[in-house]
């Protein structure tokens, strides 16, 4: 059955298509040729030396930025991203996009960067900035004096100022707590023969190129600090402030972190055979939390260790900002995430811990740190290669520790799970048609964006593994993984890795759902004459199994392809007592389950008991407001 | 508090004598329980065809039953964009009905309390010449009204204090549960005012619906202290009593359907009983605070000689 009021016009389909094909997306016909060279892990490199001023809530920065030109191509030009220019006025494009808010927190101040100077290391000639560096833009173009041939190193030198924002999208400060990040010039990457030249949109997120870092932050000594990577000492300076050093390797950014009544916790972790150096920051009125922190980043560590690789890096810093800097919070940095609290239902006896908020913003934040942060995908072109995959992590882990079925809410008259949260999240913004593959900044709205690259995004790889079976489409992810660590994937590379690892052409797949607008939705038709009928409605020709239950109380299981639009299933004599189509819910992204069952002679102890559970529920409210003084 | 029998002389007595009679008079809560079954029983039928009908459709009746309503509608939010299947629209069908008979349900339980309640506590009061009929018919009428005038006063007095509370400057964690807390309390003490109020009017002997709400307005300085921490303690024995019995309820497995119908029945009885001995406890309450007025009433001499 054709979804009339879902199709698009024949107009709007070509326009979309050309903006698709404009914005560079790939396209199923875009076929990968596999990972060019070998890993990149040392593409772009920075010292950055930084010093806070927490009155004035500014940074007085410089840098020495290492850049390999890591294509095949001679490169004339540069990109840098100054993303704290998004926050510059209430004209800035991201601003105008999000409407002045981000995750329901609102622009309240602004924030800025501005690049004094930027150079040729070692007295080499200076580069030419857009309006000389105080720019509105949040991506710009930087001519190259010389060309920079395949494979070929240059060194830049940059000082700016930047001005944090009070944080509502994530970075900026709150009173004296600080979370920066997206605060330093910053390269653009070079891939597949262009610059990543896109602004930063209000749904976009970021894209970087691999490398080490050096980061000097000089602050009040009163200021506990964290960052991205492994502390390399502190030293006191003569004007009463401190220097704190911390040394990243192989990753695509730094971010820190400071607050003078952050209490810090410890751990070492041994997850997946390796030891990793966890760092909790926390606020003291939020100690309480710690362990519950502390147990969802061991469980993390460990199975997505399992799963995709061991985490590579010998630390990882866990931030929960402070109350009135929620806007910072659910956040992932390389080696470094910033999660939450269960907010207003923190502490309620009976409640909190049943609540499953805090331990999914803190597993999905370090999902992140093998999608994107070592699989380096663009996350404003291809979001759902990071989100989609996070959110699918968070699911599988979530489901383990709780029950698939109570892995969001698991309270005593209450219990929801993960991927039915996500189903309704789907469903109720009406995304199902919307492709996976496309840019951040198409999207209608903050809701719809969220909704296909979390939503569908995780369902779409449930759906594959409820097809291939957990271990072997773990192994098979595991496999693109490690085949695109350090580098730049699509999401045609992901169609190609998994199709060799599964040993299956994926096309089909990916056409449907990542390239195109396809829904699964199957329906049981009728139960005739000791035949039945199962169909097809939803274009998606999704391998699916149907089960027909006979009344002798046995049962025959069988896959069908789905190719043709119906298929008749004969009882071979027996008798049909029903029909069931994909029986293990094993296929999340079908749109409607409520027509994949029919029984012939449904059992009344159900109705029953649902007319006894209701009669207790109306027995109890006539009480409660039926006898009043 | 209850023990100071030199400053309050009769509250704690009164306010034990009328749970006692509660206690004997048991079969009194039959008179709540029967319409709260049969108004519960008329509202279910339709959940019962909607179960059966949702049935042919697969799991959907068994996981509702068990309890699991939110992973099991979110299935639903599928409809908008699907024509459903002649069951579930039968299925719909079903529990529109439901919901109306239970809208119904309400009213038609408010009115019954209403007319049932002043023969209640007629018989509470221990008149052993005065039957349950005669008493519901001489008091029926007067307590309709009065249940009419209760009404607003809810209506009015609880959307103000729903307001106050709502408007407190507590944030966070600690607005969670103060204020729901409060809201609470401020509707036990409400309802404990309106049913001293409703007995006030039989421990007179005095029909007058308004003059009994003004008359619980001006009880004596001396019972309001003792009054106020009654009623919070009922609200909390209420409050208890919804929390205990509802998990109770819905703890029995729905497959063993009689018995879940038995132990919720207990619990719906025990509710109708709660309700008994909160009306009887308001009896002694309005006992307590009443002058010379009771002292002419025959059924209160009876009452007060019994013990």
């Amino acid at each position: 059955m054709p979804y009339p009021h879902r199709r698009l016009s024949a107009l709007t389909a070509a326009l979309l298509a050309l903006c698709l094909l404009l914005s560079g997306v790939p396209s199923a016909a875009a076929q990968s040729s596999g990972p060019p060279g070998g890993p990149q892990s040392d593409v772009a490199s920075y010292q950055i030396q930084v010093t806070l001023d927490p009155q004035s809530k500014q940074l007085q920065g410089s840098e020495r930025i290492t850049y390999r030109n890591p294509s095949a191509d001679t490169l004339t030009e540069l990109w840098f991203h100054l993303y704290l220019n998004a926050f510059r006025s209430p004209d800035t494009q991201w601003l105008r996009e999000s409407g002045g808010a981000h995750r329901g927190f609102a622009a309240e101040e602004p924030g800025w960067i501005k690049v004094e100077r930027l150079a040729l290391a070692d007295g080499g000639p200076t580069l030419l900035l857009p309006d000389g560096g105080d720019t509105a833009e949040t991506n710009v173009r930087v001519p190259l004096p010389k060309a920079l041939g395949p494979g070929q190193t240059l060194t830049l030198e940059a000082t700016w100022t930047a001005q944090l924002p009070r944080v509502f999208a994530r970075t900026g400060y709150a009173g004296d707590f600080f979370m920066v990040g997206q605060w330093y010039p910053k390269l653009a990457v070079y891939d597949r023969g262009h610059w990543d030249s896109e602004p930063w949109h209000a749904n976009s997120e970021f894209f970087a190129d691999f490398g080490n870092y050096d980061l000097a932050v000089t602050l009040p000594q009163s200021y506990v600090t964290g960052a991205s990577g492994v502390r390399q000492g502190e030293t006191a300076n003569a004007d009463g402030s401190k220097t704190v050093r911390y040394r990243a390797e192989r990753v695509t950014d730094v971010a820190w972190t400071a607050w003078p009544q952050y209490q810090a916790v410890d751990r070492q972790m041994q997850a997946a055979g390796q030891t990793t150096q966890v760092e909790l920051l926390l606020p003291a009125s939020e100690a309480g939390d710690a362990e519950r922190h502390l147990a969802a980043i061991r469980a993390a560590l460990d199975a997505y260790g399992t799963w995709y690789g061991a985490y590579p890096w010998p630390k990882l810093t866990v931030v929960v900002p402070p109350e009135d800097a929620g806007g910072a919070g659910g956040m992932e940095y390389p080696t470094l995430v910033t999660t939450g609290s269960n907010g207003p239902t923190r502490g309620l006896p009976g409640i909190d811990n049943g609540i499953y908020g805090l331990e999914t913003v803190t597993v999905h934040e370090i999902a992140h740190e093998w999608f994107p942060m070592q699989v380096q995908s663009n996350e404003a072109a291809e979001a759902w290669l990071d989100e989609g995959f996070a959110d699918y992590l968070t699911t599988r882990l979530l489901g383990r520790l709780y029950g698939p079925d109570r892995s969001v809410l698991n309270l005593p008259l209450l219990r929801l799970g993960y991927v039915n949260q996500q189903r309704g999240v789907v469903g109720s913004a009406g995304v199902e048609q919307e492709p996976l593959a496309q840019p951040s900044w198409q999207f209608q709205s903050p809701y719809t964006y969220a909704a296909t690259v979390y939503g569908k995004g995780s369902l779409a790889l449930l759906s594959l593994q409820g097809l291939y079976g957990d271990e072997r489409f773990t192994a098979a992810l595991h496999h693109y993984a490690d085949v695109w660590r350090w580098r730049h994937p699509t999401s045609a590379d992901l169609r190609d890795a998994l199709a060799q690892a599964l040993g299956q052409n994926l096309d089909w797949f990916f056409n449907s759902f990542v390239f195109g607008r396809d829904v699964v939705d199957y329906q049981v038709g009728a139960i005739t004459d000791g035949q039945a009928t199962v169909e097809r409605v939803g274009e998606a020709r999704y391998p699916v199994d149907v089960r027909l239950d006979f009344a002798d109380g046995s049962s025959r299981l069988e896959r069908w392809d789905g190719q043709e639009r119906s298929l008749a299933l004969a009882g071979d004599g027996k008798a049909i007592a029903g029909v069931a189509v994909d029986p293990e819910e094993r296929i999340t992204l079908e749109i409607n389950r409520l027509d994949n069952t029919r029984l012939e002679q449904p059992a009344l102890a159900p109705a029953l008991a649902l007319a006894d559970r209701w009669l207790a529920f109306v027995q109890m409210l006539l009480q409660l407001v039926g006898q009043v003084g | 508090m209850m023990r100071s029998p030199a400053a309050f002389p009769s509250f704690g007595r009164e306010v034990a004598l009328g749970l006692q009679a509660a206690v004997r008079r048991w079969p009194l809560a039959l008179a709540l329980y029967l319409p709260n079954l049969v108004l519960g029983l008329l509202s279910a039928l339709p959940i019962f065809l909607a179960g059966e009908a949702l049935g042919q459709l697969g799991p959907w009746t068994a996981r509702l039953a068990e309890g699991d309503l939110a992973n099991t509608l979110i299935e639903f939010s599928a409809l908008r964009q699907a024509s459903p299947p002649a069951e579930l629209r039968a299925a719909g069908g079903d529990l529109v009905w439901a919901l109306l008979l239970l809208a119904l349900g309400v009213l038609a339980q408010g009115t019954a309390y209403n007319l049932l309640a002043g023969a209640v506590l007629g018989r509470l009061a221990g008149d052993d010449d005065v039957t349950f009929g005669s008493a519901f018919r001489r008091w029926a009428g007067p307590m309709f009204w009065f249940g009419f005038l209760a009404l607003m006063v809810v209506l009015l007095a609880g959307t103000l204090g729903v307001v106050l509370v709502a408007l407190l400057p507590v944030d966070g964690s600690a607005s969670l549960l103060v204020k729901p807390l409060l809201g609470l309390g401020w509707f036990a003490l409400l309802n404990g005012w309106l049913e001293v109020a409703r007995a006030s009017m039989v421990a007179r002997s005095d029909p007058r619906a308004l003059r009994a709400l003004g008359r619980a307005i001006t009880l004596p300085g001396r019972v309001w202290l003792p009054a106020i921490v009654l009623w919070l303690l009922l609200g909390l024995v209420g409050a208890l009593y919804l929390g205990l019995g509802g998990s109770l309820a819905v703890a029995v497995p729905g497959a063993l359907a009689l018995l879940a119908v038995a132990v919720q029945q207990l619990v719906a009885f025990a509710g109708a009983w709660l309700k008994l001995a909160r009306l009887g406890i308001a009896l002694g309450v309005a006992r307590a605070t009443a002058g010379p007025n009771l002292a002419t009433s025959s059924a209160s001499r009876r009452y007060t000689a019994r013990f």
